[in-house]
């Protein structure tokens, strides 16, 4: 289910957030409200974290990750750095990574098979997260922005992309990314997807300003509207039931 | 240590064009080496050769295109204050013909808008509760709570009271100060005629005007400030222009011509040293907003219709 949040007067939930399917990152507020509503939609299923990094809110922004690892900037403190493989599950590596382009969230789009990376991320960097997250990487432009990170967003089921990919680019990027992509916008009209949004295979958060059409549109891309946290979460077992007559 | 500051003129010619320059403030030049210092100075030659930038703002109606752009303008209307301003950017743009908003030529993002809202008649919105609400939160002393209740809460008269929104981008040129009033005043004026329905005609009929701005304070005043509030606010209306340090032109004349105001200090750090930061609530009839605007155009040009 895709549901609406807002982090104290701002819209842009992707900024303060970090969403994956065994684990979520969340920004420490003023208030509480924020964290609440992701804890309402998720604590029964994945651990939802409230977290600094590098001192600052933008955990949405500075960090990225899948359901395999969490890579950092090296911004990061120590102390930081502790508290986030503490209250992660075990599975997930945490792993601080040396790049110079450290806003890690702006520059890398990732699900749990594939990243999209910003075209001057460093070879070094580029292992890395082909190691730690376990996906293939792909270095790519969306709509001719650098900041693949910002301007998409996109999980296991289905991404959306900047408003103004041209339909060939939709084309490589969905045969690239092997999900179906969609070119949209989120809170009402804005084109940096990647900060008013957040998503896993089962639940979306986007910010107060999102029309209802933005909203039915990403439910649909991602294949919220049928999703079932248990069975995402925990392996498929699959049953055979037979009805006996 | 060598100190060395360079100041380039600012041309102000008509409303239409602007020159927008740089500012080189080198003031800590603590440099090893002569060559550093070489670069420093190549450079601002050259800039100073390509200082004129032309510029020109035009003025439109607010549109849902510029949703995004007045947000982040108005985003910071309470001082940071939580508040329903995706409510407040919705009215502005709904309500067509008296608002406006100016924009760059070829940008999309407004840096300006101005707007007024009727008091009494969206009193039941929650962006207006949530203004009220922090209004009656910051008036200092009771003496400007009672003002603002007798005033602005509970008035029960027939004389209407618009709210006056009006935000820009902290670089604005001072010569929009004037086009601005003139938009939304005149505006004010040619919806009591032209708006199709008597309801509007009546919305936009507005007597007083309450406004919320910027100012700043120089440090001594704080400091006087701080022994006593209603010493510091005499001593505020004796205290020469001087001390107090308006953002926006026009302010500086709603001041004068307003019948009372006050002040509270503004939560966000101050970023020049010596100032503090302070949020100015003012209370103006329409008769003092016409001179205030005569006075102000005489500063910048005449727009007024004579």
């Amino acid at each position: 289910m895709a549901v609406r949040a807002q982090f104290e007067n701002s819209c842009d939930i992707g900024v303060f957030s970090t969403l994956t399917n065994s684990y979520c990152l969340v920004a420490l507020g003023a208030s509480e409200n924020f964290y609440s509503v992701f804890e309402a939609e998720l604590a029964d299923h994945i651990p939802v974290v409230k977290t600094s990094i590098a001192g600052t809110r933008l955990v949405g922004r500075m960090c990225v990750g899948n359901k395999n690892g969490l890579l950092l900037p090296h911004t990061t403190t120590d102390q930081e750095l502790m508290h986030i493989r503490n209250s992660l599950p075990d599975e997930v590596i945490v792993q601080r990574v040396e790049e110079r382009l450290s806003a890690l969230g702006n520059c890398i789009a990732v699900n749990d098979y594939v990243a999209l990376i910003h075209p001057d991320l460093d070879s070094a960097t580029e292992e890395i997260i082909s190691d730690v997250l376990g996906v293939e990487v792909f270095r790519q432009t969306i709509a001719g922005n650098i900041l693949v990170g910002s301007y998409c967003k996109f999980t296991n089921q289905g991404g959306i992309v900047h408003p103004k990919t041209t339909v060939e680019d939709l084309d490589e990027l969905s045969s690239l990314l092997q999900v179906p992509l969609v070119a949209g916008t989120v809170n009402r009209g804005s084109d940096v997807i990647g900060a008013g949004l957040v998503s896993n295979d089962w639940s979306a958060f986007t910010g107060m300003d999102t029309t209802s059409t933005e909203l039915a549109v990403i439910e649909s891309i991602f294949k919220l509207r049928s999703a079932q946290p248990s069975q995402i979460v925990h392996d498929m077992r699959s049953t055979i039931i037979d009805s006996m007559m | 240590m060598k100190e060395r500051e360079r100041d380039e003129n600012e041309n102000e010619e008509n409303e239409e064009e602007e020159s927008a320059s740089e500012v080189f403030d080198s003031d800590d030049f603590d440099s090893d080496s002569d060559d550093d210092d070489e670069e420093e100075e190549e450079k601002g030659e050259e800039d100073e050769e390509e200082g004129e930038v032309q510029t020109s703002f035009e003025f439109f109606d607010p549109t849902e295109g510029d949703f995004l752009g007045m947000k982040g303008l108005l985003n910071g209307y309470l001082d940071g204050e939580v508040y329903d301003c995706s409510g407040l950017v919705d009215h502005v743009i709904k309500q067509k013909t008296v608002g406006s908003v100016v924009r760059l030529e070829e940008q999309l993002d407004p840096i300006a808008v101005v707007s007024v809202i009727n008091l009494q008649k969206h009193q039941d919105t929650q962006f207006l509760g949530d203004i009220v609400t922090f209004l009656r939160k910051k008036a200092p002393t009771d003496k400007e709570k009672e003002m603002l209740a007798k005033d602005v809460f509970e008035r029960k008269g027939k004389e209407k009271i618009g709210l006056v929104v009006s935000e820009r981008v902290v670089n604005c040129p001072m010569e929009l100060s004037s086009p601005l009033n003139q938009a939304i005043f005149d505006e004010i004026e040619w919806a009591t005629e032209d708006e199709p329905t008597q309801e509007r005609r009546d919305e936009f009929k507005m007597d007083n005007f309450l406004l919320l701005s910027r100012v700043y304070f120089s440090e001594e005043d704080k400091v006087a400030k701080g022994k006593g509030k209603k010493k510091g606010k005499r001593q505020k209306t004796e205290a020469a222009a001087g001390d107090i340090v308006y953002v926006r032109p026009e302010d500086e004349y709603f001041h004068k011509e307003c019948d009372w105001s006050f002040t509270f200090p503004a939560n966000r750090a101050e970023n020049t040293p010596g100032l503090v930061q302070h949020r100015m609530v003012m209370w103006i009839k329409k008769e003092g907003v016409k001179r205030a605007r005569k006075e102000l155009d005489k500063l910048f040009g005449d727009f007024l219709p004579t």
